[in-house]
């Protein structure tokens, strides 16, 4: 789990303040692996945002940002709770100001 | 990974969608600061791309199937047994048959990576597609030099002679003893 926990510090102190989490870590799949993250991203500062949250391989998974008032981020938020065969899946939303303080 | 028709039309009609909505978000995007707007563009794009890529390895896969199907290792098996089923232009029911097992079987294991599957199943799985499958060959060792070869104590011209007998079982040894 420590590098989600990173991705995810990395995005609260760049102002973001919800994600969405899909992948392996919410399903019943024996070996969680890599992730795909959704960050709201309409309080993000994209200046503060850490380069290596655009490297898969570096932040363990995909970490993408969505504005729920555009058009674009309801269809990202639709491939999301989609699977895919096209069939409705939950999805774990994380509110960051839950996260422990350094 | 796209694994059949169905997941297909179902990316097919995800990335129509995600482009269109990019498409129609020009003004909103345009509105907003330079760097957001940049942020939420290339992310958008880049899971167009994504479903791209995954759409064209598809229809390649079962389009202009491979004669062979390599994996490097057990981590890249589950992928190398579902593109070994695609190129072998074999549905999840057809293979299912093939086996004597429920569909919903086949697509339970596709869906799990066949964490679940015995390796006596994969060997069934492997001998029911047409598409061969194997390992890749890994890294050979680096050949001996020359030099090195051509001392080995016996003479080169006998050297392939040594490795035609004892590979063949059914040479007929009768007489030799004689020799002795």
């Amino acid at each position: 789990m420590g590098q989600l926990e990173r991705v995810l510090r990395a995005l609260r102190d760049a102002g973001c303040m919800t994600v969405i989490l899909n992948g392996s870590f919410t399903t019943a799949k024996e070996r969680p692996g890599d992730f795909d993250l959704l960050y709201e991203a309409h309080s993000v500062q994209p200046r503060l945002l850490a380069d290596w949250l655009e490297d898969p391989a570096e932040a363990g998974g995909d970490v993408k940002p969505m504005h729920n008032e555009t058009l674009h981020g309801n269809q990202l938020l639709e491939l999301f709770l989609t699977d895919r065969d096209g069939i409705e899946k939950g999805v774990v939303r994380i509110r960051l100001s839950s996260l422990r303080r350094n | 990974m796209i694994k059949n028709a169905r997941q297909l039309r179902v990316s097919e009609r995800k990335r129509k969608d995600l482009s269109d909505a990019l498409e129609a978000d020009r003004d909103r995007l345009a509105a907003m600061p330079n760097d957001v707007a940049q942020l939420l563009r290339s992310g958008a794009e880049s899971v167009v791309q994504q479903l791209v890529d995954e759409i064209l390895a598809y229809q390649e896969l079962s389009e202009d199937p491979p004669s062979r199907i390599e994996y490097e290792g057990i981590g890249e098996l589950a992928h190398a047994l579902v593109r070994a089923r695609i190129a072998s232009g074999l549905t999840q029911a057809e293979l299912a048959d093939r086996i004597g097992v429920h569909e919903n079987q086949i697509q339970k294991y596709e869906s799990t990576d066949y964490e679940q599957a015995s390796l006596a199943r994969l060997r069934e799985i492997e001998d029911a597609m047409p598409v061969l499958f194997g390992e890749a060959r890994r890294a050979q060792p680096a050949p001996r030099p020359a030099w090195e070869r051509n001392h080995t104590g016996v003479p080169r011209a006998l050297e392939s002679l040594i490795r035609t007998y004892s590979a063949d079982p059914e040479f007929d040894w009768t007489g030799f003893d004689d020799d002795r």
